[in-house]
């Protein structure tokens, strides 16, 4: 087996652009000209079977069209995803349902995420029926069943044959959670799947999702603005910024050992309980992301960062190496 | 000194036959230049709380009973018209959504001038220009936002745009129902610090409900966590987060993982909130509650006063059964 197909998912340059007319009035008459809207500007990034990449970020960074993306539920605009080694693209033609088996996704709302007339039983036994996994429907029903319990859902008969409106928040992500991995995944995406939560049963599903994914060894890629819950599930966390991962590593070290500025101001305004024991200082950065229409050839914190120079708005930094698997898109770490 | 007391507050909603009681019996001491958090899951009465406070619970579904009193007049009863000359004037509030108040056809510039002068009267126009100026300026928006409309700003401004509009007539209570809840990370950072800085400066009381305890850790100074429409515990941020006595305040930490330090086993509080249409004498917490006893799910627990004016509402406080 060669490394590559070790690799439960493996992307390279992944390009997402939306294309925006916008109508630009110049002296001699209309001229209507394309703009192009950067939404995920080259990403790359590898997992290991069972491996979780935190993605953090601001909204509007691109956290969830890469989360599409990588599901395809967004069709690239270049770049490539393998799956061991397969091209996703490849895989998806083949087969969509094989592709299913494959990748998987979590959503924000739960709520949203069931089709309202159906009763959990049907809701679940339905995406086995489409994969033909079980011979009949009490076959399914009981493999439904093993399962729930084996997730905390007991006894599963309570919640079976309900309608997703007669649950709460936190059984339906449960449910949600559970349905995305009735499959085996070799891959899944969970998209702020605890924001819409509250805050007692948050601990529940993150542990939930981490018990998951190491019973089945799946790869994951988890995106959140919390920073916190991000550092309790992943190994490795990348940071993004205006389409691009400004700080890549393993979580402990980006996380307690920040080097992008853009990362340092995130950490520094996140509210913490332990702001109680210590008074941090927070950085300051101005005003909101910029949109990623007209990028400029220079680094794109530029317009925001506390420790900016001339010479960053000339040329977006590389992507450099500063030990260990941490990588930062930033020269002046020091 | 005492800005506001809250007296044996309760408020039942009649709702479809039924009657919730969605605040019970709540007494609430807010010192002037406080800042006190409202903690809570969801559906544990935190707005009902701040709306029965200021008076704006629909009267034909809402019923308040008790006393809350500011400044020695009695909010619950007096009349409209006194009522109206503390709104704004005196006492603020600040909602999640605050932003959604703008309307989109008026500048912001105009829609602030209009509402500093209903209470304003006899102001020129370019005393209140420079008025509503410095007041962008309070909150750090640029000069540029007074003309802009509503769709030009980002939430984080709007949201801005709504706690300048709170601060206009410097109120003596300011209120932030889930404020900065829907903000960004930074954003909502950002906010916070100059809302501490700015109560400094204008020797504000705020009262704060979110959901979240490491916002009241990073800015309040004295937290009251509410359940099911009780208050179990209340007293200094420093006293509660660091030695919860209340089963319920420690599980609602130990579900909220933390930054440093080992990953230790987070775990959330099992079950839900009660169906509160149904009386309850006993504990309001001791169906999920681990270390209930008998006397807990038929007698009411009083308020135990701990050093430091750390009130809890738990049988187990300081009795023998709850040692650890």
């Amino acid at each position: 087996m060669s490394a590559e197909q070790q690799h439960a998912i493996a992307v390279d340059q992944l390009i997402k652009y939306y294309s925006q007319r916008k109508k630009i009035v110049s002296p001699d008459g209309k001229v209507s000209r394309k703009q192009q809207v950067k939404s995920v500007d080259g990403v790359s990034f590898t997992l290991q079977k069972g491996e979780v990449l935190g993605v953090i970020g601001e909204s509007g960074c691109g956290k969830s069209t890469l989360g599409k993306l990588l599901v395809r539920l967004e069709e690239e605009t270049s770049g490539s995803i393998r799956f061991s080694g397969v091209p996703s693209k490849e895989l998806h033609k083949r087969s969509q349902l094989a592709f299913r088996r494959t990748a998987q996704m979590i959503f924000q709302n739960p709520f949203d995420t069931f089709d309202p007339r159906y009763t959990i039983a049907e809701l679940l036994t339905d995406t086995l029926k489409l994969h033909k996994i079980g011979g009949s429907y009490d076959e399914r029903l009981a493999m439904c069943e093993q399962k729930m319990e084996q997730a905390g859902l007991v006894p599963a008969q309570h919640y079976l044959h309900r309608y997703p409106h007669e649950l709460s928040g936190g059984q339906l992500q449960r449910i949600s959670i559970l349905r995305s991995m009735l499959l085996s995944p070799l891959f899944i995406v969970a998209d702020e799947p605890v924001s819409m939560l509250d805050v007692s049963v948050r601990a529940d599903i993150i542990n939930m999702l981490i018990d998951v994914c190491q019973k089945e060894n799946t790869a994951m890629v988890f995106i959140s603005h919390d920073i916190i819950s991000t550092r309790y599930v992943s190994d490795k966390v990348a940071v993004m910024y205006l389409g691009r991962f400004v700080e890549y590593g393993p979580t402990e070290e980006v996380l307690h050992n920040p080097k992008h500025p853009y990362t340092k101001a995130l950490i520094s305004n996140s509210a913490m309980l332990e702001s109680l024991e210590q008074k941090r200082e927070v950085i300051r950065i101005e005003g909101e992301p910029p949109t990623p229409i007209n990028t400029g050839p220079g680094c794109y914190f530029y317009s925001r960062c506390y420790q900016r120079r001339d010479s960053c708005q000339s040329i977006y930094p590389d992507f450099t190496d500063v030990g260990a698997g941490h990588k930062v898109a930033c020269p002046y770490t020091s | 000194m005492a800005i506001m007391e809250v007296k044996n507050l309760s408020v039942i909603y009649h709702a479809s036959g039924k009657r919730v009681a969605a605040v019970s019996d709540v007494s609430l001491t807010i010192e002037e230049r406080d800042a006190i958090g409202i903690v809570g899951e969801s559906g544990s009465g935190k707005s009902t709380l701040a709306m029965a406070i200021l008076r704006l619970l629909p009267e034909r579904i809402a019923q308040a009973q008790g006393e809350v009193s500011f400044e020695g007049a009695d909010l619950l009863t007096l009349p409209a018209e006194k009522l109206n000359q503390l709104r704004w004037k005196q006492l603020a509030v600040v909602f999640q959504k605050s932003m959604n108040a703008l309307s989109p056809v008026h500048k912001i510039g105009m829609q602030m001038t209009d509402v500093y002068r209903i209470k304003e009267t006899g102001i020129s126009k370019r005393e209140t220009r420079s008025k509503m100026l410095q007041l962008l300026d309070m909150v750090n928006l640029p000069e540029r936002v007074y003309d802009l409309y509503p769709h030009e700003l980002s939430g984080g401004m709007m949201q801005r745009v709504a706690i300048a509009l709170s601060l206009m007539h410097n109120p003596k209570l300011l209120i932030l129902d889930e404020a900065t809840t829907a903000l960004d990370v930074v954003t909502q950072g950002q906010i916070l610090e100059e809302m501490v800085a700015l109560e400094q400066k204008l020797g504000i009381t705020r009262m704060m409900i979110t959901h979240d305890m490491s916002v009241v850790a990073s800015s309040c100074n004295k937290v009251a966590v509410m359940y099911a429409g009780r208050i179990l515990e209340t007293g200094l941020v420093k006293d509660v987060l660091a030695n919860p006595v209340h089963p319920y305040t420690k599980g609602l930490l130990k579900s909220i993982p933390s930054f440093t330090g080992e990953k230790r086993n987070i775990r959330g509080i099992p079950g839900s909130i009660p169906d509160l249409s149904v009386p309850n004498d006993g504990c309001i917490f001791a169906e999920r509650c681990e270390h209930a006893m008998d006397s807990c799910l038929i007698e009411k627990p009083q308020d135990m006063v701990l050093p430091g004016n750390h009130r809890v509402a738990c049988h187990l406080a300081g009795g023998a059964a709850y040692v650890s």
